[in-house]
Parts: structure tokens; sequence; C-alpha cells
């Protein structure tokens, strides 16, 4: 190596091992506030709803502050990282917040992969993780663990809530259209066996697959067509699903075809539509401005002063992760990893949309969802007909899935 | 296949073209693989956006988009094309690459600043949203106009080239950049010219998108970039009528192939350029590729015998190894880290800095070689070092049977034929729940007993790096050594020695990928889960980012180069969410700027001083 190699090399070591003794060196305050751990994929294409989900738990969190914190007048504090939106990012983000935060919980993740990458994490580590948004099944079924709990109702859930108003249509020919992923072959697998459970008779005439975020909307809608479906079931969702819905229209698809749609629903789906929304199609979803619960809406006012804008699921879980965080710590009887996991089992959460639990036998918290039908109303999409879908109902009785 | 699904997948197609023209008119001139073209086409989508609101008619709204579109991203092409690119052109042949990523990087960052992060739709009366009806067939209008207008560009894009006097020196360029320049022609302003056109391009791409009802979206740049490639290298790099045939191609077979095969979406482009590829390696219509290592080999690339270097090596491993045990917990995990991928970028520098061989698929054998470990544990209970075996079994397999695919062709051809076949690889591992746990992955591949604590576990990965290190080191003063620069450097001279250029790129990927796969199995053990990003191209650009960060030593260089990485990405994204901007200004200004300072410091100053001693 000549003088300049030296010169770079030098300059590249030099730079690296001061960051990190400043980086490892660095003393984190430990005050009286409880750290909570959250991650969640706060950069690229999801950032769309992890944002508003950020401020539902920041809502939550400085309200339970402001109302006299946990244990006794202690502050809960929030440590926030992206995660990058894989799972070995946020395994790396995980260790750091657990190692150099000293967080005492971890709280977060979107993408299933993601959570149950973390949720592994948290078993090895033996750390309290509560996965807000993941959908996965395995989550509370073959991969659960006891220091992993999940909020949303899951991917079975969902879809079984889903399949209980399909089996209502005379329809007899479905076809199915999910992106190629776990998530939508789940989704696919469980709302076909829930509605063949219901309604026998009905014939499975076609399927398409396209890829997360890559769809050709035109080859899809032009594929199902030729199936002649009698009703679809819809598992696309953010830009696949605007496609979707676009290609669609244009071709005539659902002039004369039901389609029942997984989380289309939610603002978040349903807004950026806009006048494009469909009609009449029976989703999953989140009317946040149609409930008239006073619980809910004082919480729809509390987010729209706070946010200048209004709630939407996203926003709504984060509420819900943060305040269920904070009840558990509440309710632990010391702040050890173990006692903090057994404070989630059987927890019962006051929310906006009613009160939860988080089961002893899997994990799974009875968080529900809305059931409705789409319609276009002043140039929005919206849900009517709808009726809250508790997750209680949905889920094997605690006895069957007790696996230990 | 009817009237309305032809005239769909012709569409289809025509988009596709249009998107990735630029791409290959790039190539053709500067013989740059460009990153950021994903990220030109999002901002390009997203310009349109904001230009159709300003419009009530969907004729006006279509019109200044496309228009509009095309100008303001010709002129951020020209900017970034004077300011990023012009610097190093003369630099080693990775560089470019490296550099549009970085560029790429801060791009998507600054989309999100600018647009927020929700996808946005164009409202239905502002696009061309009917459709008309031919004999029974629903044809959309925008259909129609998308293939109106591809074909335009083509048309343009055409005479341009062939009719004109440019157009002519573009195509000197092109075939020969240094007769061309020996003839006169200004090559640095025909290159920044021909990218600013193919930015241009690549918005108005973006623009129609938009304009066919797509929601302008985050995720178009990882979307785009992918398929750009396959349909460029598919037709043949810098061939336009290539590209053309090879976007109506994908568009048409992907119409048509879905109805019977629903999943084929996932593989077709990769399936179509890997064929291609293995049968006619410059493309459909692109012309022969000369062997590339002549001429094209820079200062940079060249690395003469690296004798002592071993002493390095261990100082560097050791030094890694004391900052992290002196850091707590949290600095070991870091310092794990940092020898992991050390010993990743270490194999990845021997396959292409002795060995000469590009490649984008480095993050494959790192895959196999984590996969391989996650089934032994997951399915089998192995304990750690057989589980470490298995693993480095499986990358090995791997490298000996798709390396010598790989080695078949070299240059660029050879690159994104490794990047084929990564992305084939990456698919079926996608694709294939019941062994690999899909995108959920293999989980609880965790170490046990005592190297269950990460200090301990550092000094395992450590004392593990420093032998691979080593050996690596001694390597390259061996026979093998030898043989692998003289290809490098002529692969001509070596055939005259009997040395066989084939063979011994082929023994290099063997042992590059080894040594990832080795990496691969640490770190599945490091991170407890294995999902399909570790054999992701991106990692295989990382791998290429940190070695070129590490600077020109073999021995330092790789854990260098992955310390820097790893450190920042880290330390960045702890400060704000808008870290891909910071860690893609960073990189920019260490390829660009650094040198400089390097070389002030290290030759100028000193060579002043030295003045001054001697007046």
């Amino acid at each position: 190596m000549n003088c300049q190699g030296h010169a770079t090399a030098t300059l590249k070591m030099a730079f690296m091992s001061s960051v990190v003794m400043f980086v490892g060196g660095c003393e984190r305050k430990t005050n009286e506030a409880i750290r909570i751990g959250e991650l969640n994929s706060y950069t690229g294409p999801l950032a769309g709803f992890t944002e508003p989900y950020k401020q539902g738990w920041q809502l939550a969190i400085e309200e339970v502050n402001t109302s006299g914190g946990v244990r006794g007048g202690r502050k809960i504090e929030a440590v926030s990282r992206d995660d990058g939106g894989q799972p070995s990012s946020a395994v790396t983000v995980a260790r750091e917040l657990v190692t150099r935060e000293k967080v005492v919980v971890l709280m977060g993740t979107y993408l299933s992969n993601v959570g149950l990458a973390v949720s592994n994490y948290a078993q090895q580590a033996k750390i309290p993780f509560l996965a807000a948004e993941p959908l996965s099944d395995a989550m509370t079924g073959e991969r659960k663990n006891e220091f992993t709990y999940r909020l949303r109702p899951n991917t079975t859930m969902q879809a079984t809530m889903l399949a209980e108003e399909a089996a209502k249509l005379p329809a007899k020919r479905w076809a199915t259209v999910a992106p190629n992923y776990e998530y939508g072959q789940s989704a696919v697998a469980a709302f076909k066996r829930e509605l063949t459970k219901r309604r026998p008779d009905v014939l499975w005439i076609g399927e398409q697959w396209p890829p997360l975020f890559k769809i050709d909307g035109a080859a899809v809608v032009q594929a199902l067509a030729k199936t002649k479906p009698d009703a679809i079931f819809n598992v696309t969702f953010s830009s696949d699903l605007a496609q979707f819905v676009r290609e669609g229209d244009r071709r005539g698809l659902f002039t004369h075809t039901a389609v029942v749609s997984l989380l289309s629903g939610e603002p978040e789906y349903l807004n950026p539509l806009g006048a494009d929304a469909p009609r009449g199609w029976i989703v999953t979803g989140y009317p946040v401005l149609e409930i008239t619960d006073s619980v809910h809406a004082a919480f729809v006012q509390a987010y729209q002063k706070r946010w200048n804008a209004p709630p939407g699921i996203g926003a709504l879980v984060g509420y819900i992760a943060a305040r269920s965080m904070a009840a558990a710590l509440d309710r632990a009887k010391s702040l050890t990893s173990e006692d903090i996991a057994h404070a989630f089992s059987e927890l019962r959460v006051s929310t906006p949309v009613g009160q939860i639990v988080y089961r002893a036998s899997d994990h799974q918290a009875t968080l529900g969802t809305f059931v409705g039908k789409t319609d276009l109303r002043n140039g929005r999409g919206v849900m009517i007909d709808w009726h809250y879908a508790d997750g209680a109902l949905f889920l094997p009785p605690e006895g069957k899935s007790a696996r230990h | 296949m009817n009237a309305a699904q032809m005239i769909g997948g012709l569409a289809s197609g025509a988009s596709l073209f249009v998107m990735a023209a630029g791409l290959t008119l790039i190539f053709g001139v500067g013989r740059i693989v460009n990153f950021a073209h994903g990220a030109f086409v999002m901002v390009g989508s997203y310009i349109a956006w904001s230009i159709a609101q300003h419009f009530s008619s969907s004729l006006g709204a279509s019109l200044f988009g496309l228009v509009g579109s095309f100008v303001v991203m010709a002129i951020l092409g020209t900017l970034v094309e004077v300011v990023v690119l012009k610097p190093i052109y003369k630099r080693a042949q990775l560089m470019p690459l490296l550099v549009t990523f970085g560029v790429a990087l801060a791009v998507q960052d600054m989309t999100r600043l600018i647009w927020g992060a929700d996808d946005l739709l164009i409202p239905a009366d502002r696009y061309l949203s009917g459709s008309i009806v031919v004999g029974g067939a629903r044809i959309p209008v925008t259909d129609v106009v998308t293939i109106s207008i591809a074909g335009m560009i083509g048309s343009a894009i055409w005479w341009l080239l062939h009719r004109t006097r440019a157009g002519l020196l573009v195509r000197a360029t092109s075939e020969n950049p240094e007769t061309a320049a020996i003839l006169g022609v200004n090559q640095r302003r025909i290159r920044t010219v021909v990218f600013a056109a193919a930015t241009g391009l690549a918005g108005l791409s973006g623009a129609l998108e938009v304009l066919r009802g797509r929601p302008a979206s985050l995720s178009i740049e990882q979307s785009v970039l992918t398929l750009a490639f396959v349909i460029v290298v598919a037709g043949g790099l810098g061939s336009v009528l290539g590209t053309a045939v090879a976007a109506v191609l994908l568009g048409v077979l992907n119409t048509f192939l879905i109805m019977h095969w629903p999943t084929a979406s996932l593989v077709l482009p990769v399936l179509l350029m890997g064929t291609v590829l293995v049968v006619r390696p410059q493309g459909l219509f692109g012309r022969a590729i000369a062997e590339v290592s002549e001429t094209q080999s820079h200062h940079e690339d060249k690395r003469g015998i690296v004798p002592k270097g071993w002493r390095w090596c261990l100082a560097t491993v050791a030094g890694v190894m004391i900052i992290g045990f002196a850091s707590g917990e949290y600095g070991s995990l870091l310092a794990t880290d940092v020898l992991i991928f050390g010993i990743y970028v270490a194999g990845l520098d021997l396959v292409v800095r002795e060995a000469g061989v590009m490649t984008f698929g480095q993050a494959l054998y790192f895959g196999l070689g984590a996969y391989g470990t996650a089934l032994a544990v997951h399915v089998f209970q192995w304990p750690f070092s057989a589980a470490i075996f298995a693993g480095c079994v499986l990358s090995l397999i791997g490298a000996f049977t798709l390396g010598y695919i790989a080695t078949r062709r070299v240059g660029v051809a050879g690159a994104m034929l490794s990047l084929a076949l990564a992305e084939l690889i990456w698919a079926i591992t996608f694709q294939w729940n019941a062994v690999t746990g899909g995108d959920n992955g293999v989980s609880g591949i965790w170490p046990t007993g005592a190297l269950a604590r990460p200090r301990p576990f550092l000094l395992c990965i450590g004392i593990v790096s420093a032998i691979v290190l080593g050996v690596l080191a001694y390597l390259r003063g061996t026979v093998l050594g030898y043989a692998f620069r003289s290809v490098r450097d002529s692969s001509r001279r070596a055939a005259a020695l009997g040395i066989d250029a084939g063979i011994v790129r082929w023994m290099a990927t063997i042992v590059g990928g080894l040594v990832a796969g080795l990496a691969g199995t640490l770190y599945a053990f490091s991170r407890g889960t294995v999902d399909e990003s570790v054999m992701a191209v991106s990692l295989s650009i990382q791998g290429l980012l940190m070695m070129l960060l590490g600077g020109r030593s073999a021995n330092a260089g790789p854990l260098i180069g992955a310390g820097l990485l790893i450190v920042m990405q880290h330390e960045l994204s702890v400060l704000s969410n808008y870290w891909h901007l910071v860690l893609g200004l960073l990189v920019l200004m260490q390829i660009i700027v650094m040198p400089k300072i390097a070389k002030a410091f290290g030759t100028r100053i000193p060579l002043r001083i030295r003045a001054r001693r001697l007046s």
C-alpha cells in the first residue's frame, strides 16, 4: 500500500473506532421512567401505515403519564426505532434496545416475518414482546412462546369473519386473488377452509397470485374474468389494491361479481382510492367516523386534537398496544421479564372499541374488527351496514388451543 | 387469449419498454449500471401526480404531466451526472454502480420528505379512464394511448440515433469509446446529454404509469429496478430494439402465462433473463461483448502481490475484538457483526479484486450457508459446529454448481448472470414454504451453552475470522493466487501460459462462495432467524459497498469496510427516520470526496513537507 492507501485506511479505522467507543461507552441514564422498546417499519413503503401507528401510541403514553403514570407514579418512556422492514435488521434493532437502551419490554413490528423473528429473539433473550400489527397465525400457533403476545386479530380470525358473511351470498363459483407470500397464502387457505365448511357446495374455480407490490393489474383482472366467477375473494392491499380496483372497473370485472375483501375497509386502504372506491364489497375495516360509542368518540376527539387528523386503524392499534403495555406494567408483581410476561396473561384492557382480553392459552388478544360493506359517499369510500365482530367469538375455545 | 388481453399485454410491454429504455441508453454510452433508475421512475410518477393536481381535464393533466416529468427529471439527471458521476468515471468499474446506489438511497428519502409516505392516486377524472368497446371487448383507452406513446418514443429514439449527427456520435461512443475519443468526439458532453435524456425518459415512464391510473408510491423503486435490469440485459445492453422486444415479450408472456400458472409472475422475469443469457450472452440484440478486462481494468482494480499481509489481518481482527469487549454487551454484538461481514467481504474481495470476476450474486452463497445451518438445527437438531459444517457444505455445493454456470460469461454479462441465478434461487426459497418456511423463514437458531453469551460468541467469531482471513492472505501468495491475478489482468496472456481462465474463475467463485457461506452460517446463529432476505440482491450490493468503502487493502479492507457501513447504519438509524438519505450522502461523500482528502494527506502534504525540507 502506498502513502495514500495508508492514509485512507488509518482515517477510516480512526473514524470507526471512535464511533464504536462512543457508542458502546455511552452510559444510559437510568431515571425513574420505565423504558419501553418500540420498533416498527418507519422507513420505506410501509411508512404510510406506521406513522399514524406511532401517533397512536404516543397519544396513549402521554395520556397515561399525565394521569399518574404506572406503579405508583412512574412515567413510561418509549424508545422508538426503525426496524428496517426485514427480520434480520429487526433482530439487530431489538438487540440494541435490550442491551444498550436497557428496555424492559419490546413492542411493535408490522410485517409477519419481522414479528416472528423478533418474537423468536424475545424468547431467547427472555424479554416480553407485544406484537401489535403482525397477522400471521403462526405467531400464536406453532411459533408461540412464553414471552410473546399479539394484539391484532390474526389472519384466520378475519378470514373466518368474512367467510361468515360470504356464506350468505348466493355465489357458488369463487375465485381468489392474493399477494404471493405467506400472508396471502394463509388468508386464502383459511377463507377456503371456513367457507367450504359453511357452504360445501362452493366451487373454487380460479386463483391469482401477483407478487407483492408488483401486480400487473390488467393481466390479473383478465385472467380472473376468464374463469367467470360469481364472487371473488381479494387479499391484495395498498398499491396492489388500487390497481386491482381500477383495472377491474375498467374491464367490467365487478359488474356481476360479488367481492369479499380482506382489510379493504380500513381508512389507510380506502381513503387513497378516493372516488374510485369500490361499492358493495364485503370487507373488514374500521368505519372510524361512523362509530357513535362515547368512549370511541372521546378517543377520536383526543387524537384529532393532538394530531389534526382522524385516526385510522394503525392509530387505533398503536393506541391500544401502548395502553395494554401500561396495564401490564401496572399489574405486574415486579419489573422482571417473567413477571411482566405473566401480567399479560388474562390481562383485561379497556379500549375505544370495548374490552379485550389477552388469552392465557395462545397469547392472542380478543380484539376484533369491523365487518361491513363499502360504499361511495361524497366522493370517498365509507363502510356501511357494519358491525363489530368480537375477536373472542372467532377464536377456538381456550381449552382446545392450549399447548402445555 | 382474446383481443383485449393481447392489447393489454402489449400495453404492459409498451410501458415496460419506456421504463427500461433509459437504462439501456445509459449503459450503452457510459457502461454504467444505474442503480438509481428505479428511484428516478418513482420521482417521475410523483411529479406527474403533482402536476395533475393543477389541471381539471384529463388531457391537460396527461400532456403536461408527461412533458413536465421529462423536463424536471432531465434537469435532475444532468445534476446527478455532473456532480456525482463525472468525478468517478476514471476510477474502478464498480464505482459508478455504488455511487448510483448512494443516489438511490438519498432520492428515496427525499421523495418521502417531499410527498409523504402515502400512496397518491390521481382522481379518475384527471386521467383517461374510459374504455372503448370493440366487438364485445372492453379496451381501456389508456392501453391504446400507452402503446401509441411507446411507439412514438421508440421511433423518436430511433430517428435521433440513426438520422441525426448527434445520434451518430452517441452510437460511435457506444460502440467504441476509445476510437471515438481519438476522433475528437466530446465524450463528456455526450455522456451528460445521454444521462440527462435517459433520466428524463425514466421520469416520463413513471408519469405514464400514474396517468394509466397507478398510484405514485414508494414501493415503485424496488419493483421497477429488477424488472428494468432484466429487460435491458435480456434485450442486449445498449440496444434499444432489444429492450423493446424483451419488454413486449415479457408483458405478453406474463399476461398469457398467469392464466395457467398463477404464480408465474414471480419467476418469469428472471427465468427469461437467465435463459437468454445462457443461450446468447450478449442478449437478444446486443453486440458481442469482447472480454472486458484488457482495456477496462483501472488502476484501482490492479493490486499487486500482498506479502506479509496476514499481520495486518490479525491486527485488524484483534482491534475489532478489543473494541467490542471494551464496549459492553452491545459493543460485543456490534463487533461480532463486523467480523461476520468482514469474512463475507473478504470472500467477495477475493472473487472481485483478486480474480476479476464481477458478481452481483455473492449473497446467494451467504444465504445458502445460512439456510444450511438453519435447516440442520431446525430439522435435525444438530449442534453448533455440525450445523456450521452443514451450512458450509451447502454453500460449497452451490458455489460448485451455480458458480460454474455464472462463470461461463465474463464482465457485465457474467455479473448479470450471477444476478439472475441469485434471483432465481431466491424466488425458489421464497416460494418453497414447506422447506424454507417461505418469507417467514426458519427460527430458533441460537447457539447454546457457553456461546449463548455475547462475549464468548465474539471470541469464537474472532478466532474463526482470524483463521479465515489468514488463510485467504496465504492463498493470495500461492500459485492459485497468482493464477487469479493473471486471469484478472489478462486472460489472453494467461491462456498463452496454459491457464484456463474459465476454470480459474470458477475456482475463485468456489473459494469465495465457501467463505461467504461460512459467514452466512455464523450470521444465522447471531440472529436466530433465517429468512429469504439473507440471499437478496441487496445483500450482494451491501457487500460490494463494504468492499469499496474499506479501501484497497486486501487484509484490513474487508473489516474496515464492514465496520464502517455497519456502524454508520446503526447510528444513523437511531438518529432519524430519514437515515437512508444521510447514508446515501455519506456513501457519496466517502467515494467522491474522501479519496481527495486522503490524497491530500497522503501524498500532497508529505510532498510539500519534503520539498520544504530540501530547500
